[in-house]
């Protein structure tokens, strides 16, 4: 017996998933779902070319809604549809606020006078909602991380709801797999920090660099630098290709940076680093750069390093090469943690338990 | 009552006549003895304002783009017509403080920024009644996008609310373009105002000139160019006695000009320019036929109903609102919306077939009826109902004029894709 029906919107299309700030959306209506016992149906309502609806998983629905045509692109694309099929919700959750489906969504919401949610997952094309006090407007701002909660530099409190990977999906498998590389998930793009990590990684260990390429500037560089190393690109790997290459990781790495290679800064490089939990939920040792919320998720010397320089990050991993006893201490641990306080039913019930407040209120 | 009333312009500022009937209900209502503000537009001609107490002309709500203007300034227009004005939205806030309405008369608001200003009325929890004499939000408060619904019933959801049509017709046309109202509709017709015009003692019978009229804008919609041909017609067929006078203006005449000399018809169709209202009533009286015929749509149909009770009979249009009121045959005569129908009717009356005075006399005794001291009942009461009914709770003017703030920048974006 369904009590609540929830709207997630998000701009991206599920087409073009850019990276875990879309992924993670899915990840958190599973959550949702999954905590409420079938409760609570989650429909996530994202913009499309035609209109569709999809079952993706028990009580989640995927939904995709034709965008006017006049306004298109990921984070301008406006959709009508989209944010009417949201109002018929009993509560809307806007994922990818500062975008201007979001800002135009969080209107909608308020004017119907529906319970609405907000996160900024970093996907910033407006700023104007920001400097307009869009926050303020929405009954819950939600980060997931103390780091993301601060970057939104809002006076409204911020519910932190950490974690939020599919734990049944990313395991160590069985048997355990040898780990013998170090491994990199997620955009290669110059602040996440790759370039850092292929200078960084010891020359004897092999370097798995895995993700979309985005910037083809940038993945040149990145490929220059790799030549006479042992490194090797998987890009657009499946789903399933990147578990085994979380499974066989003798560390997954998040080396993300403040200043990049060309000299850009970014305030808000990592607001939690879905990759990274993905490759200790598979069991993995987690190295990261001391950067935005990576360091909430890693536990130093328990469930991984956190290193403050790119010296740093190569002595971690030439430890974790020079003592596998340790470094299997550590996935176990990492497993343990990820599986217990951020997996995606956990993400879920206090998400829930949120909701649930909001819609009596 | 203490009751604010929104429209886009008011008299002597006008477009058509939606301004001028949101006017006589304004006066109407005072002579009942409701206290009625007026919150309108900064005016577009000269306006000496002998009411400043009464009617406070200080929104920004431009009328929709004129296509003769250059490219780059339609798109300016367009722009101010279209957009959400946080500025407005301040004004309203102004206004409420100050007058405390207990109710609020919406008649004609323009644009995105119409239905920015209706928004901060709900939410502020404020009883309110809408006059629609025209397909909002399919038309005057839509972004400009035909064809598109979903604009349309997103407006619909956010405004629950009491609405009162000038016809059926126009409440079909709404909910087939997919805004479908919520809350409390329903029907009044378009009023009449001032004294009884004089009885009529004749009536054309078939003998000698054939007087028509046509009154209304000047744009293709009207259809003035369908009455030119069906004379035309006539004319055609031996009765060249049957004359036109067109009163209007508008971006047609030139065309329309153009027509009647190619048809040969200069000196049976002459054009008057835009007269007085006053003026246009008293053609009434003399003339024999009113031609109505709507190119596209019509809600209701005022003139027709105004030449009606004068006893000039109006020929109008199959499916114009007005003829949910007025019966073909009894109190006027339709027609197809072509010229071909039009001539037939018109042949029918000067052949002396139709019994223009029975039709005419009926038609005069709608006066009563339709007058606005009878129909203000109506709206009053809706205007009392919603004052008395419980509202939603009411959002703080903080966050309204926050969200008429980032409403502007989002409709800013939504007409410049790109910026």
């Amino acid at each position: 017996m369904r009590d609540m029906r929830v709207a997630f919107t998000t701009p991206a299309t599920f087409e073009e998933v850019s990276g875990g700030g879309e992924r993670y959306v899915l990840n958190l209506a599973r959550g949702v779902a999954r905590a409420s016992a079938g409760a609570v149906e989650v429909e996530v309502v994202v913009p499309g070319e035609r209109s569709s609806r999809q079952a993706v998983d028990e009580g989640v629905w995927l939904r995709s809604c034709r965008v006017e045509p006049s306004t298109v692109g990921y984070g301008s694309a406006v959709s009508w549809e989209l944010i009417e099929a949201a109002l018929a919700a009993d509560l809307i959750h806007v994922h990818q606020v500062f975008t201007l489906l979001g800002e135009s969504m969080v209107l909608a919401a308020r004017g119907s006078r529906r319970p609405v949610c907000v996160t900024d997952h970093g996907g910033w094309v407006s700023t104007a909602g920001r400097e307009l006090g869009l926050l303020q407007l929405a009954d819950a701002v939600v980060a997931y991380s103390r780091f993301g909660a601060a970057a939104l530099g809002t006076s409204q409190p911020v519910a932190v709801v950490e974690g939020g990977v599919d734990t049944r999906f990313f395991s160590p498998g069985e048997p355990e797999r040898p780990r013998e590389h170090v491994l990199f998930v997620g955009r290669i793009l110059p602040h996440k920090g790759v370039d850092v990590l292929v200078r960084a990684c010891p020359r004897q260990l092999r370097l798995v660099i895995a993700g979309t390429a985005p910037d083809p500037e940038y993945l040149e560089e990145v490929e220059r630098l790799a030549r006479d190393r042992s490194v090797t690109f998987v890009l657009d790997g499946s789903d399933e290709q990147i578990r085994d290459l979380y499974r066989g990781a003798l560390a997954v790495v998040a080396p993300s940076v403040y200043v990049d290679l060309r000299g850009h800064f970014h305030a808000h490089p990592e607001l939690m680093g879905l990759t990274l939990l993905e490759g200790m939920a598979c069991g993995a040792p987690a190295v990261c750069l001391r950067t935005g919320a990576l360091p909430e998720y890693v536990e130093q010397d328990v469930t991984g390093f956190i290193a403050d320089d790119e010296p740093g990050l190569g002595e971690c991993l030439a430890q974790l090469a020079a003592d596998p006893a340790r470094g299997r201490r550590m996935g176990s641990a990492a497993r343990e943690r990820v599986s217990t306080a951020w997996d995606l039913g956990a993400a879920g019930s206090r998400l829930l338990d949120l909701y649930r407040q909001l819609v009596v209120a | 009552m203490r009751i604010l009333t929104l429209s886009n312009f008011f008299p002597p500022d006008v477009v058509g006549g939606y301004e001028i009937l949101c006017a006589q209900m304004v006066t109407e209502l005072r002579r009942r003895g409701h206290v009625v503000r007026v919150l309108t537009s900064t005016p577009r001609i000269p306006v000496m304002n002998n009411d400043r107490d009464e009617v406070h002309r200080l929104l920004r709500i431009d009328e929709t783009a004129d296509p003769l203007l250059l490219p780059t300034d339609w798109r300016a227009t367009a722009t101010r017509s279209f957009i959400v004005d946080s500025h407005n939205v301040e004004l309203l806030r102004q206004e409420v403080e100050d007058f405390h309405p207990d109710a609020v008369y919406i008649s004609n608001l323009t644009g995105v920024g119409g239905v920015a200003i209706a928004l901060g009325i709900e939410m502020r929890g404020l009883p309110w009644v809408w006059r629609l004499d025209d397909a909002v939000p399919l038309r005057l408060t839509g972004l400009g996008v035909e064809g598109d619904s979903s604009f349309a019933r997103l407006f619909t959801h956010l405004l629950p609310g009491s609405w009162v049509a000038s016809s059926q017709g126009l409440l079909e046309e709404i909910s087939e373009g997919g805004g479908a109202l919520r809350g409390k509709v329903t029907v009044v017709p378009n009023w009449l105002t001032g004294a009884r015009p004089p009885g009529r003692a004749t009536w054309y019978h078939g003998q000698g000139p054939l007087c028509c009229l046509s009154v209304g804008q000047l744009v293709w919609d009207k259809g003035t160019h369908l009455a030119v041909e069906a004379i035309a017609r006539l004319s055609d067929e031996g009765y060249r006695d049957v004359t036109l006078d067109i009163l209007g203006t508008g971006p047609e005449r030139f065309g329309l000009e153009a027509q009647v000399a190619r048809l040969g018809l200069s000196g049976r169709i002459r054009f008057h320019g835009q007269l007085p209202h006053a003026e246009a009533l008293r053609r009434f009286e003399t003339a024999d036929i009113l031609l109505f015929p709507t190119a596209t749509r019509e809600p209701f149909g005022l003139v027709a109903l105004e030449a009606a009770v004068h006893g000039c009979v109006p020929i109008v249009t199959a499916g114009c609102g007005i003829t949910e009121w007025l019966v073909d045959g009894v109190h006027l005569i339709t027609a197809p919306r072509d010229a071909a129908g039009f001539a037939d009717a018109l042949r029918g009356v000067r052949t002396g077939q139709i019994d223009l005075a029975a039709v005419g006399r009926r038609a005069q005794a709608l006066y009563p009826d339709f007058h606005v001291s009878r129909l203000a009942a109506p709206f009053e009461a809706e205007l009392e109902a919603a004052r008395i009914a419980p509202r939603e709770e009411a959002a703080s003017w903080e966050d309204i004029m926050r969200m008429a703030r980032i409403g502007e920048t989002v409709a800013y974006r939504l007409l410049h894709p790109g910026s």
